[in-house]
């Protein structure tokens, strides 16, 4: 597990598990188990989105491409899509999590959102931080950005 | 669903469409400031914040009404003094930004400590920023210090029901309080936007035509029209909003009201569906603007043979729009 931190606001702490795989700008998590993908938001995603509202997914047997919407997600701080980081297809969707998003802000890695059969793994896989050193050189730069633009506001 | 998204004016609506384009032409204009990340398929805003909330409170609210509890305040920029304002906004210009919504947590007495931020406000406008405030209840001296200090716009709540006050605002005033606020605002020349929240009495319709009707006497240069949305840890998080019917009615309502004044839907509204068939009946009544729309809506304004205009400036700003050219945001390229 990885703890990125900022500021000095007790909400300005983010896990970011190591063993996951992340899309680097839309902060969707990617867990791999077996031939298949389950796919979430993360910590930081929750986080910035703010409380999620409203959440829409393409159905099962979907076709889905790395770096298009997979969904989409209306919260506090957010409207817009859900990019997926992998290609394939959609084998199942979570849709007590699709019904009440905000089950994603109380658990964003248990709450997952939807089950993926990837088309190109490997490949999909080779552009997203994962493993300790990795997350926390993607975050870091990922914070001095939101810094920058002035939208980390946790002081 | 879908029937929402057809580009035909149901005889009920005809009325207000036809209102609104005698005197508002074909223009329709969409909004999405920096409180949000905006992107659909039609636009999306810049990623650099460019209009931007900030709470001269902090998170602190004393009335905490039982539809918020001070919760908006957490995710706006918190000024804890002038300086700080100042702060923030220089650090804005300097990005290029446009402007800042000045909000607040409020005093028990349903004012919003303003006061000792005009100095600051003066500088910002001078700096070349749009500011528009959230004010609360105003007295004289404050409504005459707005003025001075130039803000774009002043954005006042106004609730139509005494019940609904004390029941959802805990506030010890009255709807008279609510008038002089307004009235005041505008003796003072304050370029004054009220908003009504629909469905404010824990969902019910209650005092929102009263609201409008009292709002119509004044020299107002928008209104915004906002809907209930239930927030989770508040008193109201399971309260079910008025359906898009009802507020297609309340929409309708205002227009007739206000032939020549810009009505628009606000930021505040329920998403998912509700929003998409809230959204089509407010361009079907005929609005000037809504903030934010739902996905299918701007391409809906273009079926029904209106042009669709974007800023990312807070909405109540409207009456300004044609009058500066840092408007933000781009059309997607889709």
């Amino acid at each position: 597990m990885v703890l990125i931190t900022a500021g000095t606001k007790e909400d300005c702490r983010w896990d970011l598990p190591d063993d996951l795989y992340y899309h680097r700008k839309d902060h969707i998590w990617v867990s791999v188990e077996g031939s298949l993908v389950r796919m979430g938001l993360d910590a930081f995603g929750q986080w910035a989105a703010g409380t999620l509202a409203q959440m829409r997914t393409f159905p099962v047997g979907r076709a889905i491409r790395k770096g298009h919407a997979f969904g989409n997600l209306e919260s506090g701080k957010f409207i817009g899509p859900m990019r997926s980081p992998v290609s394939g297809k959609i084998v199942e969707v979570n849709t007590e999590v699709v019904s009440n998003p905000s089950m994603v802000n109380d658990d964003n890695y248990g709450n997952w959102i939807v089950l993926v059969e990837p088309s190109s793994l490997e490949e999909d896989l080779a552009d997203l931080p994962n493993g300790a050193a990795a997350i926390r050189e993607w975050m870091e730069a990922e914070l001095q950005e939101f810094r920058d633009k002035d939208l980390l506001n946790c002081d | 669903m879908q029937d929402c998204l057809d580009p035909v004016i149901p005889a009920l609506y005809k009325p207000a469409w036809e209102s609104a384009r005698a005197s508002f032409g074909d223009s329709v204009f969409f909004y999405a400031p920096s409180i949000k990340r905006y992107e659909t398929s039609a636009y999306q805003n810049s990623t650099r914040p460019f209009f931007i909330p900030v709470s001269v409170t902090g998170g602190s609210c004393r009335l905490k009404c039982d539809h918020c509890r001070g919760g908006i305040l957490k995710s706006m920029h918190a000024a804890a003094s002038p300086a700080q304002l100042l702060e923030i906004g220089e650090r804005l210009a300097r990005r290029g930004g446009g402007g800042l919504l000045v909000s607040g947590g409020s005093r028990a007495d349903g004012s919003v400590p303003l006061s000792g931020c005009l100095d600051a406000i003066r500088e910002l406008k001078e700096m070349g920023l749009k500011v528009a405030v959230h004010t609360g209840l105003v007295d004289e001296r404050l409504a005459d210090g707005l003025a001075a200090a130039g803000v774009d716009s002043a954005m006042i709540d106004i609730i139509g029901a005494n019940e609904t006050i004390k029941r959802v605002y805990h506030l010890n005033a009255s709807t008279a309080d609510f008038e002089r606020s307004l009235a005041l605002l505008c003796q003072s020349n304050v370029k004054t936007s009220p908003h009504v929240v629909l469905g404010l009495d824990f969902g019910n319709i209650s005092g929102e035509m009263q609201a409008l009707e009292l709002i119509s006497n004044y020299d107002i240069w928008s209104l915004a029209l906002v809907v209930i949305t239930p927030q989770p840890g508040t008193p109201m998080r399971a309260v079910v909003p008025p359906r898009p019917a009802e507020l297609g009615g309340l929409f309708r309502e205002a227009r007739a009201l206000f032939p020549r004044t810009p009505v628009l839907l606000g930021c505040a509204r329920p998403a998912g569906d509700h929003k998409t068939e809230t959204d089509a009946l407010a361009l079907k009544s005929g609005l000037n603007g809504i903030a934010y729309p739902a996905e299918g809506i701007v391409e809906l304004a273009a079926a029904l043979g209106l042009s669709p205009r974007f800023s990312e400036h807070c909405c109540s700003l409207i009456f300004q729009e044609g009058t500066d050219d840092r408007a933000g945001g781009q059309l997607a390229s889709c």
